[in-house]
């Protein structure tokens, strides 16, 4: 089985499937014990669904099958522990190929906003159980898991 | 100086506040592996800026002024642990009254979207350190950001 290294998603190796943006990177402001960042814009170009996933694996995983929106953005922001996420620019009216399936992983407080068509799987822990939150529209498009052409790979640290 | 307890968001009726939403009770999935849900419809009906707070507040606090923005809704999410929100549903143009002030105790998977006007502290870890996301759009008027003291005096929160 192809085998995939994840790595870190930086605005570079990312920009094929969307945008990352890093919060820290923004103005901080501070309080008392506290302290917050923001995007300088909005995240999301039209009110989306929210979503949670408490995901319970981590790597190494298989990734069988994928699915893609064709009309929507989708946000994935984790919770205080790090994810990873299997995308693949393939043909979004084709099926998501094994070549072109990449794995990348996420620090809180990054946003990950991949590009409608883009093929991707439920994301991961890195390393251990944890939330993850998801910002999507919905529209009439059902969303559907489909066979990765080429057969499963296998996502690794 | 005023004390307060905290209570669960599950124990009070959250609506003079804003919405709540129980995302385990929206639509889901949950098998061995994991479980997801998402909201039936959006819960706001305008894109947001995306926020993060990270708090290392956990030991016993006091709330002594607080923000309240009136052009935008704010929503407020655990990341993976439990925080306190505390609010108060005081008059938008004077100051946040301590009688008023609620502490709620929000968990991951307890989603919020405060009414503009809602006076709010930053949140504080229930234990330690925690970080929590919001969303909010505020028109950018000063007063938007405004820290205005809680009035007659602080409140002692009671964990």
């Amino acid at each position: 089985m192809k085998r995939i290294k994840a790595v870190h998603a930086t605005p570079e190796n990312f920009s094929r499937f969307g945008k990352i943006e890093r919060l820290t990177d923004n103005t901080r402001y501070s309080g008392e014990g506290w302290s917050c960042w923001m995007t300088q814009d909005v995240c999301m170009d039209q009110p989306a669904h929210f979503g949670v996933t408490y995901v319970k694996t981590f790597p190494p995983y298989e990734v069988s099958s994928m699915e893609r929106h064709t009309k929507t953005k989708e946000l994935m922001v984790c919770g205080e522990k790090p994810i990873v996420v299997a995308l693949a620019d393939s043909d979004p009216w084709g099926r998501a190929k094994a070549g072109d399936i990449r794995a990348f992983s996420l620090e809180p407080g990054e946003i990950l906003v991949i590009n409608p068509g883009i093929w991707h799987d439920a994301c991961r822990g890195l390393a251990e159980q944890t939330h993850y939150y998801f910002l999507s529209l919905e529209t009439d498009e059902p969303a559907v898991f489909q066979p990765v052409e080429g057969g499963a790979v296998e996502i690794t640290l | 100086m005023y004390g307060s307890g905290v209570v669960s968001i599950h124990d009070i009726d959250f609506s003079p506040y804003g919405r709540y939403f129980d995302l385990r009770k929206e639509r889901g999935v949950k098998t061995e592996k994991y479980e997801a849900y998402m909201t039936v419809d959006p819960p706001v009906e305008r894109p947001l800026k995306f926020g993060m707070t990270v708090c290392e507040n956990g030991d016993a606090f006091e709330v002594d002024s607080m923000e309240r923005h009136l052009s935008s809704e704010e929503v407020l999410f655990a990341g993976d642990k439990p925080i306190i929100l505390s609010i108060a549903a005081s008059d938008p143009a004077g100051a946040p009254r301590a009688g008023d002030v609620v502490n709620l105790l929000l968990e991951p998977c307890d989603l919020v979207v405060l009414k503009p006007g809602i006076w709010h502290d930053a949140c504080h870890a229930a234990a330690q350190r925690a970080m929590y996301y919001f969303l909010s759009y505020t028109n950018g008027d000063p007063s938007e950001t405004t820290w205005v003291p809680v009035e007659p005096s602080p409140v002692q929160v009671k964990r």
